[in-house]
C-alpha cells in the first residue's frame, strides 16, 4: 500500500552542540510509544560507544513514528537525526534534502549560536520549514522569552510559531507534536512519475550488502527492481526494501514521500554513494534530486601501526569503517621514520579523532597519527600545479613558485566582553577580519576569513579558553589563497624524522622551531645516549635542545631469588617500549608525533 | 614440581621474616614480631617444609649453598634460634656438598657471641653483616639500629668466627657524598672483609620512604650524583682486589657467593619460609606473604605456595639475558643474534664490552641495565 502523503510528516533536529538534540529525540520517540518507557534510555538513536560518551551524534538516525494528533487522524511522523558537528556538514546537507521541514533546537540559556545560525541557512538553502524550539525551558537561567525574541529577528517567524519544550522534563512535548502536524507541510511527491529517491546515508551489512537509506521523492521501488544510480551509473537489484523503527521493518515497498532502505547487495559502500539518486532501469527519471557532490576531505594526517606487523591489520580495519564512512579516504604511504601506514584524509579534526580512536578502541591498533595539515596547492616553477597533502612531500624550495593553502570563512559568536580576546587570538592565527555585528544586547557574531591549518590544529580550544567557554564557532570552506609558507624539519641526532615535517608560515617558523625542539626535549625519554634536537629550514638549523642520556635505570637487587617480579617490571618497560617508535638509534614516544599541537602559540 | 634438571646440586634459601625495627626502605616480607609463639612454630614449620620436599622425592640433591635471610635471622627469640641451629646441624650439614656455603645475615645490634657461635659451631661458614653505612647520620636516615661503633664491633666478631665475611652498604642516600661513603669503605675495608654488596637505595612505593619521597619530604639524591658514587666505589674497590662479579657485588677472587651465583646462572634453588622464591628448571614458584598462614599450611601438611609459572621459552631466553648481563662473566654473543647493530652502539658508547664470543655490561652499563635488558628482548 502506497504512503499517505497528505499524512506524513518528514522532518530532522538541527541544533547548536549540546543544546539538548537527541535528548529531544528521546522524548520523540516515547510520546510516539515507538519506544517503551522500559527500553527507554538516554541518547537512545546514538548507538556507538562514542556517541554516547562525547554526547555527539556522527552517524545520521532516521526512524518511523506513528503520531495520533489531537484532529484524531494518525500520523507518520519520519524523523532524521543527524549529526551535530561541522566537520559532518555534508551528511547534516543530504539528511536535509530527505524533509520538509527541520526542528531549529535552541537552547533556552545559551541561545543563538554560530552553528544554529550556518544550520539555519543550510536548512532555508533546502526549503525547509522551520520549527523552532525553544529547549531547556526548566532551567533556572533559561531566559526563553529574550529567546524567543532573537529566534524571532532571526528567522521573522511568529512568537506562536516558537515551541517551547524541556526535553529533560518532557513539559511541552505534546504541544511539539502538534506544532510539527500543523507547521511542516506534507510531502507531495507524484506516485505514478519515474523513481527518484535520494540517498541520505548508508550502512553495511555483511548478508544484505550496502543499506541505501532513502527519500522517496517519486514513484516507487519494491523487492527485484533494477535500479540505477543516477550520479554513479551502477545498478543493483533491490534485495528489500523497508522503514525504520528501532530495527529495519521490511515491507513490499516504498512508495514517494517515504523514507527508508533500500538493500542494494552491493559489496562496497562506494558504489552506493551518499547524495546520489536512486531511479529504476527500466523507467528512469530525467533529473537527480541534487547536484551531487561528493564530500571533501580537508585535513590530511599519517596513520601508522606502532608494530610492523600490525600493518594489514590496519588496512583491514580502515577498509572495515570505510564501508560506513564515505568521506574517509586513504593511499599507503611510507614514512623513513616510521615505515608503512596511510595518509588518511577526514573532514575535519573531529573526524580525525572519532577516526582514530575507533581503530584503536575497536579494532585493537596501536597508532601514532601524525600531526594533521591540510592540501597545499603548490605551483612549480615549469607551471604545474601540485597538492600536498604530507608536508614531508612538499619538492625543493627553489622549484616553487608558490604555495597555496585552504582559507575558511570562520564564523564565531562571542559575548562581547570578550571581543578583544577573540580578535587577538584569531590574528595570531592569521584570521583576517570580514564583518562584525551586534545581535542582541550582549553578544557580537564576527566572521574570519583564515587558514584551515591555523583553525585545525587547537583554535577552537584557544577560542573556548579565552572566552571561558562563551563562544561558538562553525567554518565553512571559503578558498585557496597563496601564502608565505615554508617547511620545517625536525632532526634527532643529525637524521631528518619526515614525519615530524611541519608546513608553517614564514613569520612563524623561527618561534616553531624552538618551541618544538623545546617540546620534543620533554617528551623523548632520556635515552642510552645524548640526542640532538634540532629544528632546520631549508637545511639550515635555526634551534636546538639536547636530551642528556639516560644515567640509571637499574634494579639493584635481586633478593631472595626473586626472579619473577625482576621479570615483571622488564614487561612493563617492554610495554612502555611498544609506545615508542625506533628511529635510527632514538627511541621516540608517540606524544612526540603530536608535540606539535602542543607548542604554545 | 619439577625435578632439577641439568644441575646435580640445589641450594636454599630460608626466610626469615622478623626484625627488631622496621627499615623504611625495605620492600621485602618482615615485620616487628608481637606473637610470642610464632617464631618457634614458624622455625619448625621451616624444617617441615623442607621435609616434605625430601618426602616427595624431589630436589633430593647435595646442597650446594644455604642462605638464611630475612627480616634478620639474628634478631630471632633464643628458643626459636636454639632449634634453628640445631635442625642446621641435622638437616642441613649432613647434606652440604663438598664446598658448600653456609650464609647467615645478621645485624649488627644483634650479632653477638651467643648469636653467631652456636651457628658456626652448627656449620655456618659465611656471614653477611648488615653495615649499610658508617656514618652516623646516614644510619639514622635509614632508620636502623645499629651505628658506627656496633658496626665494627660485629665485623670483628664476624671476622674472629669465620674466614668469610661479607658486609652490606647503601650507596645514594641524600645528602650521602662521596666522603661519607669513603669512610664507609675505609672502616669496612679495614678489617678482612672478603666480600662487599654494595646498592643503590631504591625508594619503593610501598615504604615510608616512599610515601615520604610521594609527600615531599625528602628528594632522592639526583641520578648523575648516585651513578658518579657508585662509579668510585666500583674503582676504589677494584683496587683494592675487591672484583665486581656482579652489578651489586665485590668479592676478593675466591669469595664470590656461591649462593647468589646460583640465582644468576639459573640453577634450581629451593625457598623455605614466608615469601620465600623458588626455582626448579622450567618453573617458578614462592609461599604466601603471611608467617601465620605459612605455619598454618605447613602444620596442615599443605604445600604454602600461593604463586607458581611455567616459563615458556621466551621468558627463559629473557631471564637469561637479564640475569646474565647482571654478572661480570656475561652472555654469550650467539644469545643475542639480530641485536649486533645495538651492540655495537652501546660499545662505542662504553655501556658493553664483547669479550671472547661473549657480551658483559661495564660499570656504567650496569647502571642503566634495565634499560638496555628492555632493548635487547623487545
Amino acid at each position: 500500500m502506497a504512503l499517505d502523503q497528505a499524512h506524513t510528516r518528514n522532518f530532522c533536529i538541527i541544533a547548536h552542540i549540546d543544546h539538548g538534540k537527541s535528548t529531544l529525540a528521546d522524548r520523540l520517540l516515547e510520546h510516539t510509544a515507538t519506544i517503551h518507557a522500559r527500553d527507554m534510555r538516554a541518547q537512545l538513536l546514538d548507538s556507538m560507544d562514542l556517541e554516547k560518551e562525547r554526547g555527539i551524534t556522527i552517524k545520521s538516525h532516521p526512524i518511523r513514528m506513528d503520531y495520533k494528533a489531537a484532529d484524531g487522524q494518525t500520523y507518520v511522523f519520519h524523523l532524521i537525526d543527524t549529526p551535530g558537528h561541522v566537520d559532518f556538514h555534508h551528511e547534516v546537507s543530504r539528511s536535509l534534502s530527505a524533509c520538509e521541514g527541520t526542528l531549529l533546537v535552541v537552547d533556552a540559556a545559551q541561545g543563538v549560536q554560530a552553528q544554529t545560525i550556518n544550520n539555519l541557512y543550510l536548512a532555508l538553502e533546502h526549503d525547509l520549514e522551520i520549527v523552532p524550539v525553544i529547549n531547556k525551558i526548566d532551567l533556572d537561567a533559561a531566559r526563553p522569552d529574550e529567546v524567543a525574541m532573537d529566534i524571532v529577528d532571526l528567522i521573522g517567524c511568529e512568537l506562536d510559531d516558537i515551541a517551547r519544550v524541556s526535553a529533560k522534563t518532557g513539559e511541552g512535548v505534546p504541544e511539539l507534536m502538534e506544532h510539527i502536524v500543523r507547521q511542516i507541510p506534507a510531502p507531495k511527491g507524484d506516485g505514478a512519475a519515474p523513481l527518484k529517491a535520494v540517498v541520505f546515508d548508508s550502512q553495511f551489512d555483511a548478508y544484505r550488502g550496502t543499506i541505501a537509506y532513502v527519500r522517496v521523492v517519486d514513484g516507487e521501488v519494491r523487492k527485484g527492481d533494477i535500479i540505477k544510480m543516477m550520479g554513479g551509473g551502477q545498478e543493483h537489484e533491490v534485495g528489500e526494501t523497508g522503514f525504520f523503527r528501532m530495527q529495519q521493518v521490511a515491507t513490499p515497498q516504498l512508495s514517494a514521500g517515504e523514507v527508508g532502505y533500500i538493500a542494494t547487495g552491493a559489496k562496497n559502500v562506494s558504489a552506493v554513494q551518499m547524495g546520489d539518486t536512486i531511479t529504476t532501469k527500466a523507467n528512469p527519471a530525467t533529473d537527480p534530486v541534487l547536484g551531487y557532490v561528493a564530500a571533501k576531505p580537508m585535513v590530511f594526517s599519517g596513520f601508522y601501526p606502532i608494530s610492523t606487523e600490525d600493518y594489514e591489520e590496519l588496512k583491514d580495519s580502515l577498509d572495515k569503517l570505510k564501508l560506513n564512512d564515505a568521506a574517509l579516504t586513504y593511499v599507503p604511504e611510507t614514512s623513513a621514520a616510521l615505515g608503512f601506514g596511510y595518509r588518511v584524509g577526514f573532514l575535519g579534526l573531529l573526524h580525525m579523532e572519532i577516526v582514530q580512536e575507533r581503530l584503536e578502541r575497536e579494532y585493537g591498533l596501536s597508532l601514532i597519527a601524525t600531526l594533521p595539515n591540510v592540501v597545499y596547492e603548490t605551483k612549480l616553477t615549469d607551471g604545474e600545479t601540485m597538492l600536498v597533502e604530507n608536508p614531508s612531500q612538499l619538492p625543493d624550495p627553489g622549484t616553487i613558485e608558490s604555495i597555496g593553502e585552504p582559507f575558511v570563512k570562520a564564523s564565531i559568536i562571542t559575548p562581547r566582553e570578550y571581543v578583544g580576546s577573540v580578535m587577538s587570538v584569531t590574528l595570531d592565527r592569521r584570521g583576517e577580519q570580514s564583518s562584525m555585528e551586534y545581535m542582541d544586547g550582549d553578544r557580537v557574531q564576527i566572521e574570519y576569513l583564515m587558514p584551515l591549518s591555523e583553525l585545525v590544529v587547537d583554535y577552537f580550544d584557544k577560542l573556548k579558553s579565552v572566552t571561558r567557554g562563551y563562544a561558538s564557532l562553525d567554518y565553512e570552506y571559503a578558498e585557496y589563497r597563496v601564502s608565505d609558507l615554508v617547511r620545517l624539519d625536525i632532526l634527532l641526532n643529525g637524521e631528518p624524522v619526515d614525519a615530524l615535517s611541519v608546513i608553517v608560515h614564514r613569520s612563524k617558523a623561527y618561534e616553531w622551531g624552538r618551541d618544538l625542539a623545546d617540546k620534543l626535549k620533554e617528551l623523548i625519554p632520556r635515552q642510552l645516549f645524548d640526542i640532538a634536537v634540532q629544528a632546520a629550514l631549508g637545511g639550515r638549523i635555526i634551534a636546538r635542545s639536547t636530551v642528556k642520556a639516560l644515567r640509571k635505570n637499574v634494579t639493584a637487587k635481586c633478593y631472595g631469588g626473586d626472579i619473577t617480579r625482576k621479570r615483571k617490571l622488564l614487561e612493563k618497560q617492554k610495554d612502555g617500549k611498544r609506545r615508542m617508535k625506533q628511529v635510527g638509534s632514538v627511541e621516540i614516544p608517540q606524544e612526540a608525533f603530536l608535540a606539535v599541537l602542543k607548542v604554545e602559540r | 614440581m619439577v625435578r632439577p634438571r641439568g644441575s646435580d646440586e640445589v641450594s636454599l634459601y630460608v626466610h626469615i621474616p622478623f626484625c627488631d625495627v622496621r627499615c623504611p626502605y625495605c620492600h621485602f616480607y618482615c615485620f616487628v614480631n608481637r606473637d610470642a609463639q610464632l617464631p618457634l612454630r614458624y622455625v619448625r614449620a621451616l624444617a617441615t617444609e623442607f621435609d616434605a620436599y625430601l618426602d616427595g622425592g624431589e630436589f633430593d640433591a647435595p646442597l650446594a649453598s644455604v642462605y638464611f635471610g630475612g627480616g634478620t635471622p639474628s634478631a630471632l627469640p633464643p628458643d626459636a634460634r636454639a632449634v634453628l641451629t640445631q635442625w642446621i646441624a641435622d638437616s642441613l650439614v649432613p647434606r652440604l656438598s663438598p664446598q658448600g656455603e653456609i650464609t647467615v645475615e645478621v645485624n649488627p645490634e644483634s650479632a653477638w657471641a651467643e648469636t653467631i657461635d652456636p651457628w658456626v659451631e652448627a656449620g655456618v661458614n659465611r656471614i653477611s653483616v648488615g653495615i649499610q653505612s658508617m656514618d652516623e647520620e646516614t644510619l639514622k636516615f635509614l632508620g636502623r639500629l645499629n651505628t658506627p661503633r656496633s658496626n665494627l664491633r660485629a665485623l670483628d666478631l664476624a671476622c674472629a668466627r669465620v674466614e668469610n665475611v661479607s658486609a652490606d652498604l647503601i650507596l645514594g642516600t641524600p645528602g650521602g657524598d662521596w666522603g661519607k661513603v669513603l669512610r664507609s669503605l675505609e672502616a669496612i675495608c679495614s678489617r678482612p672483609v672478603q666480600h662487599l654488596s654494595g646498592y643503590l637505595l631504591e625508594v619503593h612505593a610501598a615504604t615510608r620512604f616512599g610515601r615520604d619521597v610521594k609527600a615531599g619530604k625528602w628528594k632522592p639524591a639526583p641520578d648523575e650524583q648516585q651513578t658518579g658514587l657508585y662509579l668510585r666505589a666500583v674503582d676504589w674497590l677494584q683496587e683494592r682486589g675487591y672484583e665486581p662479579y656482579e652489578l651489586s657485588n665485590f668479592a676478593h677472587p675466591g669469595f664470590e657467593s656461591r649462593h647468589n651465583a646460583r640465582y644468576w646462572r639459573r640453577q634450581p634453588y629451593l625457598g623455605l619460609g614466608a615469601s620465600a622464591h623458588s626455582y626448579g628448571g622450567e618453573q617458578r614458584w614462592s609461599n604466601h606473604r603471611d608467617a601465620a598462614a605459612y605455619c598454618a599450611d605447613v602444620e596442615a601438611g599443605k604445600r604454602p605456595v600461593d604463586f607458581r609459572e611455567t616459563l615458556n621459552a621466551d621468558q627463559q631466553w629473557e631471564e637469561r639475558i637479564l640475569l646474565g648481563l647482571r654478572t661480570r662473566e656475561g652472555v654469550p654473543l650467539d644469545w643475542l643474534r639480530g641485536r649486533e647493530q645495538l651492540c655495537a652502539a652501546w660499545a662505542a658508547a662504553h655501556l658493553v664490552e664483547r669479550n671472547k664470543g661473549r657480551l658483559r655490561a661495564t660499570p656504567a652499563g650496569w647502571l642503566v641495565l634495565d634499560q638496555m635488558v628492555a632493548q635487547l628482548v623487545q
